[in-house]
């Protein structure tokens, strides 16, 4: 059985997934670069004869594949002089450690190379995609997946229709009377762009990862690993009408739940329908996300605090999630539990959320269990 | 922001979300009445009357009052109103957390309070009051017999309830923890006036007290230097300065006041003292906690650890 893989062979992602099919076993993992795709320097009919399961992997970490993605999705910009203006900044970007910016022709780029594929795969049937391209293009859009999760019933946290502008958002919540909510970029990752703001009369915070930096030339975001505070209304306001003209998704704010380690929610690995890898993100502040300094919590604590049947409803939710995702092996799920334990939700679920190293399950890690299941479901079909 | 997580315990008990259609299921445990979210308006009230109706309420000692307005922020004025219209079923009560409320469910600096000395009065035998937000609050004339632990946590203390805590006549308190907090979050403060708090305006204030906290104090620098000499620090045990801006000058201080051996315990937690002072103060052989030491930052990124 041949594996292949289009990732960024430098990446660990790629490494890990490597090594996994070596592990079990298999032919080495035909490994296909996205330096190469984009270049369009790759053989697919002879790629794709030679191939009996396909996993797409993240693109990300690589500054190279990033600009010609962001190129790409710039091209779909129906404004010709906009696009020809675009083009000439994105080819002269220098690679800014943590800039925020183009995350929307990125999503557009990736999204169009996606459907791409996707007519290459038509023409072989044979091949099984670990996860399909529609899938990883639904999950990459927030707002487009939290409406799928909506309309498929799954609990999703309450979202704002679109928001174009911090004046939208503002009237769009007094309208609602929703005094805190987080507003994220629709197609960030990684708690990029996210604000968790909260107003209550003439009063505003935004607690964010969000850095906004003012200088002579314009204004520019980064990501912060300190995540800071913002009271000063013109400040949040700028960094929203910013980050708005990469479309975002607004939800409520919903507080959630508490162990004596600050909030909590958990990041579900489902691999295969079952939801066996879950990471507790345990945070002091409204992001949980790791790698901004925040700790893991162990299953343990977390299932005698709020009870086994309450954890295990949150996996179901998880897996159920996936389920009604298109073609789709593994996903992370993010789900919350409300602070008073009686509401959960999804947050939001990622196509590449599977990294998570030295997590052991039945002595496999995440990269392991993919390569079992894509073996079985292959053998399957055989 | 540092009230990142709901009370697991409060008064010796573990505390749960008070469950409206079990009600008292274990009178030992302190049941948490807080907002609904996305439920019914005025659920506290309501689940609050089934609590007051339960058959096992006789047998309760301790309570806890978490977030009580969902999105708007209402005065919690209702509740205590209640509490105190039901006065003669409380009167075993020990305990009572009001404002249990985490940085998520609303900002400790944004919490709008009231006066509470509707509820302290009716209750003479309350032993625990620990309220939360600073916003509007008062405690009233705090003659009271029962309480021995007063606990206050605001991002932001104003002067009127400092003049309070000063002129209360509080016999048999023992435990006096007051989250002073910052300027830009309500704190109106003086020096003298948080010394007040424990001198009193009469003689024999607070004549049973032990532990002293001034805590989350953007002023504690000041207050270290005011304890020089000062006769509270011949009749407590603890002096709790933790989580404020404690600098090296306020270190020193500390270190230059010969009363400070007599504590047995010197809580500093979170604090800008640098190494060599905190080495200093180490020798002085009173127990000390000096953990969460900021030592990198600049003066511009100091911080108190709860205003906002």
């Amino acid at each position: 059985m041949q594996f292949t893989i289009i990732a960024n062979p430098e990446n660990r992602r790629c490494q890990y997934f490597v090594e996994a099919v070596h592990a079990a076993g298999l032919p080495p993992v035909q490994v296909v670069s996205y330096v190469d795709v984009l270049n369009n320097q790759v053989d697919w009919d002879t790629i794709l004869t030679n191939t009996d399961s396909l996993r797409i992997e993240s693109f990300g970490e690589n500054f190279e594949v990033w600009r010609k993605l962001v190129l790409r999705g710039n091209r779909i910009e129906p404004d010709l002089s906009q696009q020809i203006t675009a083009e000439h900044e994105i080819k002269s970007l220098v690679f800014e450690q943590g800039r925020i910016q183009y995350s929307k022709q990125l999503y557009q780029g990736y999204q169009h190379w996606l459907q791409d594929l996707q007519q290459k795969l038509d023409a072989y049937p044979a091949v099984q995609v670990m996860n399909s391209p529609k899938s990883i293009a639904l999950m990459f859009d927030k707002m487009a997946c939290h409406q799928h999760f909506s309309n498929h019933q799954i609990s999703v946290v309450p979202a704002l229709p679109r928001v174009v502008n911090y004046t939208d958002l503002r009237q769009q919540m007094t309208a609602k009377g929703w005094n805190r909510v987080f507003v994220k970029l629709n197609y960030g990752s990684s708690a990029s762009g996210v604000l968790a703001l909260r107003v209550n009369g003439d009063k505003i915070q935004a607690t964010t990862s969000v850095e906004l930096i003012k200088t002579l030339h314009g204004v520019k975001l980064y990501n912060s690993l300190q995540v800071k505070q913002y009271t000063n209304e013109s400040d949040i306001a700028l960094i929203i009408d910013i980050l708005a003209q990469e479309d975002l998704i607004v939800e409520k704010w919903i507080p959630k739940a508490t162990s004596e380690d600050g909030i909590f929610d958990l990041r579900i690995v489902v691999i295969d329908g079952k939801p066996d890898y879950t990471v507790v993100r345990q945070s002091q502040l409204p992001m949980t996300n790791l790698h901004l300094g925040n700790k893991r919590g162990t299953a343990k604590a977390i299932q005698e605090l709020i009870g086994i049947e309450k954890w295990q409803s949150l996996h179901d939710l998880a897996t159920q999630a996936v389920q009604t995702l298109p073609n789709t092996l593994y996903a992370g799920v993010d789900v919350l539990l409300s602070s008073n334990y009686k509401q959960q939700y999804v947050l939001e679920t990622n196509a590449f959320g599977d990294l998570l190293p030295h997590v052991l399950r039945d002595d496999l890690d995440t990269y392991q269990a993919t390569v079992k299941a894509a073996i079985a479901r292959w053998k399957a079909n055989q | 922001m540092s009230f990142s997580s709901n009370a697991t315990y409060f008064n010796g008990q573990k505390v749960e979300d008070f469950n409206i259609e079990k009600g008292i299921s274990n009178p030992a445990i302190a049941y948490r009445f807080r907002t609904d979210y996305d439920g019914e308006q005025d659920y506290v009230i309501k689940a609050l009357n089934r609590f007051l109706e339960d058959p096992k309420f006789s047998q309760v000692q301790n309570f806890v009052i978490g977030m009580w307005s969902d999105e708007h922020d209402d005065s919690p004025s209702p509740i205590l109103e209640l509490l105190a219209t039901n006065k003669a079923k409380l009167q075993q009560i020990k305990g009572i957390f009001f404002g249990d409320i985490t940085y998520e469910e609303n900002e400790v600096s944004w919490i709008e309070n009231t006066s509470h000395a509707v509820l302290l009065e009716a209750l003479p035998a309350l032993e625990v009051y620990q309220v939360r937000g600073g916003n509007g609050l008062l405690l009233g004339k705090l003659h009271h017999q029962g309480l021995k632990k007063l606990i206050v946590q605001t991002g932001g203390m104003g002067s009127d309830l400092l003049a309070e805590v000063a002129q209360a006549d509080l016999p048999n308190l023992t435990h006096l923890e007051l989250w002073l907090g910052a300027e830009n979050y309500g704190f109106s403060g003086t020096v003298e006036q948080v010394m007040a708090t424990y001198r009193g305006t009469k003689a024999n204030h607070l004549p049973a007290l032990n532990y002293l906290g001034l805590r989350n104090s953007e002023i504690v620098d000041k207050i270290a230097a005011a304890l020089k000499d000062d006769p509270i620090l011949e009749r407590i045990e603890t002096l709790d300065l933790s989580k404020g801006v404690l600098s090296d000058v306020g270190a020193e201080a500390l270190f230059d006041n010969p009363s400070i051996k007599n504590l047995k315990k010197l809580n500093l937690q979170h604090n800008y003292i640098s190494d060599d002072w905190a080495e200093k103060l180490n020798d002085l052989g009173v127990k000390i906690d000096l953990s969460e030491r900021n030592t990198e930052e600049e003066e511009d990124y100091r911080y108190v650890e709860v205003g906002e």
